[in-house]
Parts: C-alpha cells; structure tokens; sequence
C-alpha cells in the first residue's frame, strides 16, 4: 500500500492526507459518503423539456453497498451521470463527502476527480480504461498526477491487480490485449487506485459472462471492508441482489421503494417491485406469468 | 455462408443413430452423462433400420466434435443431443465453454477454418456434412433458425423492420407483396407487439431492445422453422421484457411445436425453459441431464460451482428454504 501520499497541487486543503491502512470506515465528516436529496434532471430546451429525474433521494454510507435498480428509462444512469458531474441537476441537492457538489462547475468537479473522491466503473471497461494506455499506466496515472513518486505508485498497481486476482504479468498489457473480463477487473482497480471515498458502478458486470460476473462481484463484496460506498447501478435484479446490503428502486425517474435487499426482494412493497422480483426467472420458485404481470403493471400509475 | 469444411469423420446416419459419446480420451463422464438420454426421448429415432420409420429428429447431435484448423486446437469435444417438436435444450458455460462454437455448427455457420472434426449432426434426418452451400439456404430460417444477443446488429438500420421481415417471407414462402404483409402483421401480432401496424412502419432505431429483440423473434419464426437456436437471447433486456420473451418462446414451443436450443450463462433462464440442460467447460460437456436433476441436485462439481454461485450472487440469495418447496 502506499505511505503518506503527497498531496499535488490541486488537492483541496481538507482532504486529509489519510494513511491508507487502515482505511476509513467512517466518512471524514460522520455522515454518509453520499447524500442524494430530492434530485431532478432534465434533458432537452425549455421547449421540449424531457424530466428524467423527478425526486429522488438516497444514502450511500461508507462500507456500504447500495444497489440502484431500475430499467431502461428509469434515470439510473443519469442519476450516475449526476454524482460523477457529468449532468448537472436541475433541482435538489448532491452531496459527496461532506460537501455540497450540486453546483459545481467543470473545474471543481475536476479536482474532487482529480482527489479521487469518487470513481467509477461503466459496463464497457473500454469506457474507463484508455485504449492507449497500458495496464500500468491507467493503474498509476491517478497516482502520478498527485505527485506519488513512481516506484510506489507501481507498488499500488501491483497491489490492486492481486486484490482483483490478475497477474502482475499483464501490467504491460493494453486493455484491446486483454479478455472483457480481464478488462473489467482493471476497470475497477483503476477505479480503486485513489483510495475513493465512492465508487459509481453502472452495470459493471452486463456485459459479462457467469464466471466473470462473480469474480467481479466477489471482489466488490470484498471491498466493503475498506469503507469504500459503492453504488451498484443494474437493470439486473440477480446481480444487484447478489451484492447489495439495500436496494433503491427507480421507475420513471422517481423512486418506488427503498429498503435493505432482502426486503425489497423478499417483502416488495410496490407494485412495479413487485413486477420486477416477480419477473425475474429464478432456479427455484415460479415467476409470475403474463397475467400477474399485468395485473401488477395496472397498478401503476405511469 | 461457410460450408462446414475439413470434416474428417463422416458416418452413415444410421451409424452415426447408434453412436453414443465416447469416453475414451475424456474426464469421466459425470453421472447424468450417459450413453441414454436421462429423459426418455419419444420422439428420438430407432438406431435399427428397420423398426417403423418415425419422424426424424428435427435437429440431432452425435458426439460433435469440432477443430479450429488454423492452429490444430480441439475446441469441442462431443456434444450430443436430439431434439423433438416442443422439447428445449438448454446450454450453459462461460465464455470459451464451446456452447456458440457448438450452435454456430448446427446452423452451418462455423468461422473459417473451423470445422466439425468428429461425430455429425442431422438435420431433419439429412446429415449437413452432405449439404451444399444452397441446400443450406433452404434450411436456414424454414428449417433451423437462430436469435442471438444484440438484435440491433442482425436489422438493417435503413430499411423499415416490416420490410425486412416481408422479405424472409417473400424469399422463404414465395409470397406475394400482399400476402406477405399481411403475414408480417400476424408474426409481429404473434410476439405480442402492440400497434403491429406502425411497428412495421419503423425502423430499428426508432425500437427499444426489447422490442427488436421481439421482431427478431418474429423475423427467426417467420419461415416456420422447426428448430430456433436462441443465444444469449434474452440476456441484455430488462428483467419485465425478458419475461416477456422468454413467455413468448414457451408459447412459439407450446402452440406451433418449435424445438429450442437455449444458450445462456444464466441458469435460471435454463431452468425456467429446458427440459434438458448440458453443462459445458472448455469444450467438455462436464454434465447432462433433465433440467431439475442437474440444477436442483448437481453431481459434477463444476455444476455445484455454477449453481452454489447462481445462490450466493444472485436473486436466489434471498430465498427462504420455504419457498423451495
């Protein structure tokens, strides 16, 4: 692991220069690592205004996994793109580690990236990994930038390439030279490399096959030692089920229920829910045929 | 399309009937892998010849083998399954298992330089290792048909979706422009599109996933196959249009007798749909049998593995033993 990392130029005053063993299980201000209230976006002109988040609200703490489910067009990704800065909300209010982001501009987004408070994983590791950069590269930049010294930021790459079980030997490696799954798991030790307070993953294991989604999900389930929030965005209940200590559902762009997984798995409240456990094939258990379904979806509103 | 090349084993149908998967060479076979099928097979044709004739399997696998000649690598080794109007086979594995390689020889459409290098597959009773590249054509979609994963990439984006599900029909059935729409509004009536009309209309890129994944459904069906292999076919839709496909498929199975083959990692979409299921690792059909046997009571650890995994990293965490029953 590295020492005291030396804090670069663009570090903010009050990120304190924490030693990464151990790590934080408690964010540096006592609250949640992520605080999302009443939040709305929108797309478009005023003209042809699109809402795509309509009030939501949710709590990452840190060391905890909360899964964000939701279909095509429910706003999850949005609400991804929201904490990472990429949209900017229209109402409500985003706050990450104690401070209130929810208007901050390109620059201060750039250096809360740059102090790698939050991170992210997308479903395409090609996404978060730059086609030209080697394995060692993309592990070590985060850190160079900051000013750690070579020799230790490489320590660190190989550090998290064995926390995500790949050898050291593909350090040398470009993401096109390795397999979608080998790819992924650099992804998220790339993501890791900053010690981040939160980690955005958005359908980090879709595109992935069994084996590979299971390592991934293994390794996540690891990191709730460390403190780290994860905020596990999946249209895929099984995944999300499988990682998540609770589950916020999004439908629409507001949000229908909020509780630990097993209950919103095993006791779902709301009919869209409902609609979601019920589909989902299991190994055990029917699902719900296409009369419940309806049944189910004529209980909704929109 | 590629013809299957560089076969070096070719039997007799008859002979190739009574073949059952040879051991010699390979892990031992797990329990449910034996010479029977662990299900008994109505509809699986006598070996002797001259028992009744009955009608022959609509698809039929005996100990594929399949090489990549390129580099000499044996990448499959012996898959073997019938199939029978109505009945679906499920296989699962990771990526590299061989369960594409082993579909994409059903269809005749191996990459270059891969070839079946062992065992045959029957189609309707025709061995394909003697079909020409045009006999092919006939089969493909009236006798065999596929669904894969990304339904976007298999439309054409400039072409509205009635279109290019008219022309199948047009080329297939030799029907008119006429006739031919108004089977078109039937298939997309069929895979419970609503507005088959405007549907027809679009183009795909005016269509949600699901939605394209639906005319594919139709597009694949539309020459009444008796055959329909789906490949990770429902695994990129959202978990209400997933239900809805795969009750589609359950009901093409039911109501016009359409044999599936499924492909999927997803044991739990194997589990809502097969009869049988194969368990495939590197090429090696590790495990075979009826669906609940293998899934509920795995015998070769490497199914245990799949399926422990399915428990702890998925829905089925939060199932109560209860509702096991």
């Amino acid at each position: 692991m590295t020492g005291t990392p030396r804090l670069g130029a663009d570090a903010a005053p009050d990120a304190p220069a924490s030693p990464a063993v151990p790590p934080n299980s408690l964010s540096a201000h006592g609250g949640p690592v992520l605080r999302i209230s009443d939040l709305h976006a929108h797309y478009g002109t005023r003209a042809r205004r699109r809402t795509v988040l309509a009030g939501v609200s949710l709590e990452v703490a840190a060391g905890e996994t909360v899964g964000l489910i939701g279909e095509t067009g429910s706003g999850k990704s949005t609400l991804a793109r929201c904490v990472l800065g990429l949209v900017r909300p229209s109402a409500g209010s985003l706050v990450l580690d104690g401070e209130d982001v929810t208007r901050h501009g390109h620059r201060q987004w750039r250096a809360l990236r740059r102090r790698g408070v939050v991170q992210y994983v997308f479903q395409d590791p090609l996404r978060s990994l730059d086609p030209d950069l080697t394995v060692a590269e993309s592990l070590t930049e985060p850190l160079l930038v900051r000013g750690t010294p070579w020799t230790e930021a490489e320590q660190r790459a190989r550090t998290l390439l064995d926390r995500v079980r790949l050898d050291p030997g593909l350090l040398t490696r470009q993401p096109a030279e390795l397999s979608g799954g080998q790819r992924q798991r650099v992804a998220v030790a790339r993501a890791l490399v900053t010690e981040p307070r939160l980690v955005v993953l958005d359908e980090p294991v879709s595109a992935l096959d069994s084996a590979n989604r299971v390592r991934i999900l293994r390794i996540l389930k690891e990191l709730r030692g460390d403190g780290v929030a994860l905020l596990f965005i999946s249209h895929d209940l099984g995944s999300v089920a499988g990682v998540a200590d609770r589950i916020t559902v999004l439908h629409g762009g507001t949000l229908a229920e909020t509780g630990t997984a097993a209950d919103v798995i095993n006791r779902p409240r709301h009919p869209y829910t409902r609609l979601l456990v019920r589909s989902a094939p299991t190994l055990h258990g029917t699902p719900a045929d296409r009369a419940e379904r309806d049944s189910l979806r004529a209980q909704l509103t929109h | 399309m590629t013809p299957s090349t560089g076969r070096t084993v070719t039997r007799g149908p008859g002979e190739a009937r009574t073949a059952v998967p040879r051991s010699t060479g390979r892990r031992p076979a797990a329990p449910h892998t034996g010479p029977e099928p662990a299900v008994p097979d109505a509809g699986r044709p006598p070996g002797v010849p001259h028992a009744v004739p009955a009608a022959p399997s609509p698809l039929s696998l005996r100990d594929v083998r399949i090489t990549d000649h390129a580099t000499g690598r044996k990448l499959v080794h012996g898959v073997t399954f019938d199939l029978t109007p109505g009945r679906t086979v499920g296989i699962v594995g990771e990526s590299g298992s061989g369960k594409t390689l082993t579909c994409r020889a059903a269809l005749g459409i191996l990459p270059a330089h891969f070839g079946i290098s062992g065992g045959s597959i029957e189609i309707d009773g025709t061995d394909i290792g003697t079909l020409t590249p045009r006999a092919w054509t006939a089969l493909r979609g009236s006798t065999v048909s596929a669904v894969f994963q990304d339904p976007a990439s298999y439309l054409n984006p400039s072409i509205r979706v009635g279109r290019q599900i008219a022309e199948v029909v047009r080329v297939k059935q030799g029907l008119g422009r006429r006739a031919a729409h108004e089977r078109v509004l039937g298939l997309l009536r069929a895979v419970h599109l609503r507005d088959p009309e405007r549907v027809q209309g679009q183009y795909p890129h005016e269509l949600s996933g699901g939605m394209l994944q639906r005319i594919l459904i139709a597009t694949a069906v539309a020459a009444g196959p008796r055959v329909l292999i789906a490949d990770e076919a429902t695994t990129a839709l959202d978990v209400t249009v997933q239900a809805e496909v795969l009750d589609l498929l359950a009901e093409l199975r039911r109501t016009t007798g359409l044999a599936l083959v499924v492909v999927s990692h997803d044991l739990a979409v194997v589990a809502r749909l097969c009869d049988e299921v194969l368990v495939m690792r590197d090429g090696e059909v590790v495990e075979q049998g009826p669906t609940r046997t293998v899934l509920h009571h795995p015998r070769h650890p490497y199914t245990r593995l799949l399926v422990d995994e399915h428990e702890q990293y998925g829905l089925d965490r939060f199932r109560t033993p209860e509702e096991d029953a």
